[in-house]
């Protein structure tokens, strides 16, 4: 097929042999193209390995797909984009995971030890131990007390502990370590699991939105600001008052610059949730989409188990640049895991899981979004 | 100033158009020629051939055209229009982009790079041998001759 292209114009010519012009085609490629066409020539790699143009690229993050487990799950069927490593690489062995995905960067685990993972340029970088040595090591042992935050306007990113320094989870030291100085600290706050009345093993989940880790132990948001290191809180969104909050939302995460929560709207309506967004100045949730679960009913194998938990779960909420298109949420019914379109209620089956997945409960945390980024960190 | 004015283009070939200035301003190069008074006789554009400037001035008055508005028909009606105004082939798209570059009309460059990027990114190729094919491809854009090295291949 290439041969039957004719002789090339000599403005091409022009075109590649201006930096600029040729940074504006190049910047619109897949990820999996700019890895390919640094073989091109000699100036190709330097422009493409150069920082102005990762910074450039990396400035629209967008996300093709979702690890689980051991499997890749893309978004898009017709543009599936697929990583350039495979997904079995982080999962040699049932000790090495991802714990959390943060605009790019992944935190993973093997063996009691962190790293930090790019996993599109694979370089990856190993977290020191907390400060607190072979007993502080240990008390982290379980995965969830670590968090990564990293924007992609920094070129460092720092690392949050939570380590239990009472025992049986009453009282957490915070701990921060920075890319940039490569060291641990210890925070002058520290979290008094007292204080936020629920289960403190739910610290194990946190996100990072807004300068901010987040994370719901229980009836309430708590946030720790990581320039002023201040701990606050804040309520989740108003329920039904005929049912208590004594579970986990549906969903809880970031995209696109937004924190999102899902929830159904009441114990008797479980197939109508919300989607809410936090307003970016904490001052309270709006709801931004509504969903009725019922427009799902054709893709259960038994239409008696729409909303039940089990079978229903929500992996994740992606908002595009283009929201009014592109807003999704991505979800798993039974074996089917399906994107469904916010904006105009439609729906695509994108992946079938094994059947070893169907029937349990997989949990968003466990659900991590590949985003693409070239720049080293 | 009225609407009613024309405006001269003379462009590389010596050819002269003659356009609604209303047309003429939506490139800024040449509205920022008009407001420093460069305009008085015509606007040369040596750059820009005559094929060239004829389709940019086809994309202006178009978009000129259009209400304005946020009616979905006619935003849907723009963008159908540029989706065929970019089915150019490669050398086309080339000359666009020098032009539109030099005109300074980013909309439209915005559109053209992205229709070239998707022209060369083409597949992911499996195999060692078809990619190099690709790469050589793609250099052979870029610098205007065609690469002897897949000229004598037989695909």
């Amino acid at each position: 097929m290439v041969n039957k292209l004719r002789v090339t114009h000599e403005s091409g010519a022009i075109v590649g042999s201006n930096d600029d012009l040729l940074t504006e085609i190049l910047r619109r490629l897949p990820f999996t193209s700019v890895f390919r066409f640094k073989s091109v020539s000699k100036h190709w790699h330097s422009l493409l390995s150069h920082r102005s143009f990762t910074l450039l690229y990396d400035n629209v993050p967008v996300s093709p797909g979702l690890f689980l487990h051991d499997l890749y799950i893309p978004f898009d069927l017709k543009n599936p984009s697929p990583p350039p490593f495979r997904t079995r690489d982080f999962y040699p062995n049932r000790d090495f995971g991802i714990m959390q995905s943060c605009n790019g960067l992944l935190l993973c685990c093997s063996r009691r030890k962190y790293y930090v993972v790019n996993p599109t340029t694979k370089k990856f970088a190993i977290i020191p131990s907390v400060i607190g040595g072979s007993d502080a090591r240990r008390t982290i042992g379980f995965e969830g007390f670590m968090g990564l935050a990293y924007h992609r306007a920094d070129l460092h990113y720092k690392v949050v502990c939570l380590r239990d320094v009472s025992r049986y989870g009453r009282l957490f030291q915070i701990q921060i370590y920075s890319s940039n100085t490569g060291k641990w600290r210890i925070s002058k706050q520290s979290i008094r699991a007292s204080d936020y009345p629920g289960d403190s093993t739910l610290f194990c989940f946190v996100v990072y939105w807004n300068g901010a880790m987040h994370w719901i132990p229980g009836v309430d948001l708590v946030y720790f600001k990581l320039d002023q290191e201040k701990l606050k809180m804040m309520s989740l969104p108003e329920r039904d008052l005929s049912s208590p909050r004594d579970e986990a939302p549906l969903y809880f995460g970031e995209s696109g610059g937004h924190l999102h929560l899902v929830e159904s709207i009441s114990r008797k309506h479980r197939s109508r949730l919300n989607v809410y967004e936090m307003l970016s100045d904490y001052s309270g949730w709006v709801i931004k989409y509504q969903v009725e679960l019922d427009e799902l009913r054709p893709l259960y194998n038994n239409s008696r188990g729409v909303g039940n938990y089990r079978l229903f779960e929500v992996f994740d909420v992606v908002r595009g640049e283009d929201e009014e298109e592109s807003a999704f949420m991505v979800v798993k019914i039974q074996d089917k895991i399906i994107r469904y379109n916010f904006v105009n209620k439609s729906y695509e089956h994108i992946f079938d899981l094994p059947s070893h997945l169907c029937n349990q409960g997989i949990g968003y945390n466990n659900v991590h979004r590949y985003i693409p980024m070239l720049s080293s960190f | 100033m009225s609407y009613s004015k024309t405006i001269v283009l003379t462009n590389y070939d010596g050819e002269t158009f003659v356009v609604d200035e209303v047309v003429a301003v939506e490139p800024q190069t040449i509205e920022h020629m008009i407001e420093d008074g460069c305009a008085n006789t015509s606007i040369p554009l040596p750059n820009v051939t005559s094929k060239i400037l004829s389709k940019v001035i086809e994309h202006c008055k178009k978009h000129v055209e259009t209400p304005n508005s946020n009616e979905k028909a006619a935003k849907a009606d723009l963008k159908s229009f540029d989706f065929d105004f970019v089915k150019a082939d490669q050398g086309t798209l080339f000359d666009l982009i020098l032009a539109m570059n030099y005109l300074n009309i980013k909309e439209l460059l915005d559109l053209i790079y992205q229709t070239v990027a998707d022209m060369i990114k083409g597949k992911t190729p499996e195999e060692e041998e078809e990619m190099r094919r690709v790469n050589a491809w793609v250099f052979s854009c870029f610098v205007g001759v065609t690469c002897l090295y897949f000229k004598s291949k037989k695909m």
